[in-house]
Order: structure tokens, then C-alpha cells, then sequence
């Protein structure tokens, strides 16, 4: 899956969420880094409904950093938060928070050697909350937690040597996760985790073959 | 009421004339009744203290304020080799441009390098718009109140943007 695509799912997802009556901020925004100096993105969006960090106010692309050594740390902590991350480079790093009903968090990096790190908690099955992480390249980390009541989770990782560290917790919750490539680890004691009750699992890992 | 200044090393009277109180180059503008603080600035070291309130103190709560900065030099906005060290930065000093009020603007176009700005605004549908080009940069934005939203690029290396919103 191009990384295009998956910009695609998320923003559709971002779009699609459940909106809530609220306070409505909004931060979009894009960092380009030209030099070995990466940039530094912090968003503390906490005690507010509805906010919403994206390229635009329209939610129609994520909020960018381009080029390399790039941090993003994001907190979003109202009902309704929605969050659409994009690193694209070398040794990025993207953290990210959505706590509250009907939050949504997704964080997209393409590049080697990037982390991403994703939280998304919700108590009401009325408004669940999706996390959603995608990278592209080789030698990346992921950790996802999702946690709540018909929760969803999707981790999607393509390219080798990358690391993982999924866990979705919650009833009714389901899970997406695919990892395509060769030399696929899980930091220590963690890995895949999921409880829940009569939720959707879906597992793909496919090896890339012999390496040449 | 509408200030309109211009700032450039040919048209640099009042920036003297401020500079010749404080030593620096600099503007400064308290405008409780102001509909546009429009700001355009040529050089290096300016600083800037804007205010715009509304509501009783203030203009008229229903004819929203609009700060337009357009800068271009170096160390601009603020002094501050240690800017930006905690959660919520309660205190933003560097540049200090702050709005109250409903539908205000503030936008902001920085060319250079080693600029600092902070803004502040309180109340509903605020709006903050900028642009940096340029390397080691840093722009703060707190918001409070509801509907209110930052649009920001950056372009250079080592820049960092701190955003708070938060609601009432």
C-alpha cells in the first residue's frame, strides 16, 4: 500500500469521525526542514472539544513535517479530537495523544529510521475511537495503544528491519494489523496484544523473500 | 482608528525615535480602540508589544481587530536565547502580541533567522496565520476560548512551533 493511499484512508477516516458540540480549534500546518537541523512540533490541545490538528481546516490532508530529524509531539485530550500526523524523512519522531469519546488519532511516516507513537483512549461505545499508524521504509518503530469500548486499532508497517508494539484493549474492538517485510521484530515482552469480546482481528505478515 | 507603520532602514523615524527610549528598535502599539495594526519591518533586533482588547475596556466588541506583521531580518520578535521551556508557557514574552476579543486575526510573515514570536489570543473564532522562512525560529501560539484555530509553515531547519489551545 502507497503511502498515498493510506493518506487517503486516513482522512477519510479523520473526516467520517463522529463530531460532538464543542469548542471547534483547529491548528493545521506545515514544517519543512532544508538543512540536518530537524524541526520541532508540540500541540497541547487539552481541556477543549472537537479540536482538530490536520494540514487544513477541511481535514483533507494531515498536518506535515518534511525532511529529516523531525520531532511531533501532539496532546489532545477533549471529546471529539482528531489528529492527522505526517512525517516524511529520516529519523523523524511523532508523538501522539487523543484521550476523550470519539477521538481519532492517525499518524503516517514515510521514510527510515522514524518512531511513531500513538495513544488513543475512549470509555463510550456511542462514540469510539480509532487509532491508526502507517509507516513506509525500513527500520522504523510503531507503538499503539488503543483502549475502550468498541475501540479500533490498525497498524500498518512496509519495509524491513521495523519494530512493533500493538496493543488494543476493550470490548467490541477490533483490530487491523499488517506488517510486509523481512526481519520483523517486537520490542521485548511486547509485540501483538488484544483483548476483547466479539470484536474483528485481522493479521497479515508477509516476507518480502530472500534478500540479495 | 487604523495604525498603519512602516518600518525600513529608509523610512525609519518612529523606530528611532523608540529606539532612542528603550535602545532598541522597536514597536510598540496599546490599541484599545484599533481595527488593523498592519506592521511591516526591514532589519535585524526589532521587538514588538502589541495589544488589541476588546469589549468594555476596549473597541467595539462587534468590529473584530487584525494584526498583520510582515518582517524580514534577523533576532527579531523578542530577546531570548532560552524561549519556550514548559507546558502551557504561561508567560510569552518574546514578540508579545496579544488579542481579545471575537473573529480577531493576527497574521504573521517572518523572513530570517533566529526570530522569536509569541502570541496570545482570548475568546471566540480567532484566527493566527503565519509563515517563517528561515532556520532556528520559534513561534508560540496560546488560544483560549472556543472555535479558534492556528495555521502555520515553516520552512528552514531547526524551527519549532509550540501550540496551546484550550477552551474556557
Amino acid at each position: 500500500m502507497r503511502g498515498s493511499v493510506l493518506s487517503a484512508l486516513l482522512m477519510g477516516a479523520i473526516t467520517a469521525s463522529p463530531s460532538l458540540a464543542g469548542s471547534n480549534n483547529s491548528v493545521d500546518l506545515l514544517q519543512v526542514s532544508t538543512g540536518q537541523f530537524g524541526n520541532t512540533l508540540t500541540i497541547d490541545q487539552s481541556g477543549a472539544d472537537n479540536s482538530l490538528v490536520a494540514g487544513d481546516r477541511l481535514a483533507l490532508t494531515p498536518a506535515r513535517q518534511i525532511g529529516d530529524a523531525n520531532s511531533g509531539n501532539i496532546t489532545v485530550s477533549g471529546d471529539g479530537g482528531r489528529v492527522a500526523f505526517g512525517q516524511s524523512g529520516l529519523g523523524n519522531d511523532a508523538v501522539a495523544t487523543v484521550t476523550g469519546l470519539g477521538g481519532l488519532g492517525a499518524i503516517e511516516q514515510v521514510g527510515r529510521g522514524n518512531g511513531a507513537s500513538l495513544t488513543v483512549e475512549s470509555v463510550s461505545a456511542l462514540f469510539p475511537s480509532e487509532g491508526v499508524i502507517g509507516q513506509f521504509g525500513n527500520r522504523n518503530t510503531a507503538t499503539l495503544t488503543v483502549s475502550g469500548t468498541n475501540v479500533r486499532g490498525t497498524l500498518l508497517q512496509t519495509g524491513s528491519n521495523n519494530t512493533n508494539s500493538l496493543n488494543v484493549s476493550g470490548q467490541d474492538s477490533s483490530v487491523v494489523f499488517s506488517q510486509l517485510g523481512n526481519n520483523l521484530t517486537a520490542p521485548s515482552g511486547e509485540g501483538v496484544s488484544v483483548f476483547t469480546n466479539a470484536g474483528n482481528v485481522s493479521i497479515t505478515q508477509t516476507n518480502f523473500g530472500t534478500l540479495r | 482608528m487604523m495604525n498603519d507603520l512602516l518600518f525600513s532602514p529608509g523610512v525609519a523615524t518612529r523606530a528611532l525615535m523608540l529606539a532612542a527610549l528603550t535602545f532598541l528598535p522597536q514597536a510598540v502599539l496599546a490599541n484599545e480602540s484599533a481595527l488593523l495594526a498592519d506592521i511591516k519591518m526591514v532589519g535585524d533586533d526589532n521587538f514588538l508589544t502589541i495589544t488589541q482588547e476588546s469589549g468594555p475596556n476596549g473597541a467595539n466588541p462587534s468590529r473584530p481587530n487584525t494584526i498583520a506583521v510582515a518582517m524580514r531580518g534577523d533576532r527579531n520578535g523578542g530577546y531570548a536565547s532560552q524561549w519556550y521551556s514548559g507546558p502551557r508557557f504561561s508567560s510569552l514574552t518574546p514578540g508579545d502580541l496579544f488579542q481579545s476579543g471575537f473573529s480577531n486575526a493576527i497574521t504573521i510573515a517572518v523572513v530570517g533567522d533566529d526570530n522569536l514570536f509569541a502570541v496570545a489570543q482570548t475568546g471566540e473564532n480567532n484566527r493566527v496565520q503565519g509563515s517563517v522562512t528561515g532556520s532556528f525560529n520559534q513561534f508560540a501560539a496560546t488560544q483560549t476560548g472556543s472555535g479558534n484555530s492556528v495555521g502555520f509553515a515553516q520552512t528552514g531547519q531547526g524551527n519549532t512551533i509550540v501550540v496551546s489551545q484550550n477552551s474556557w
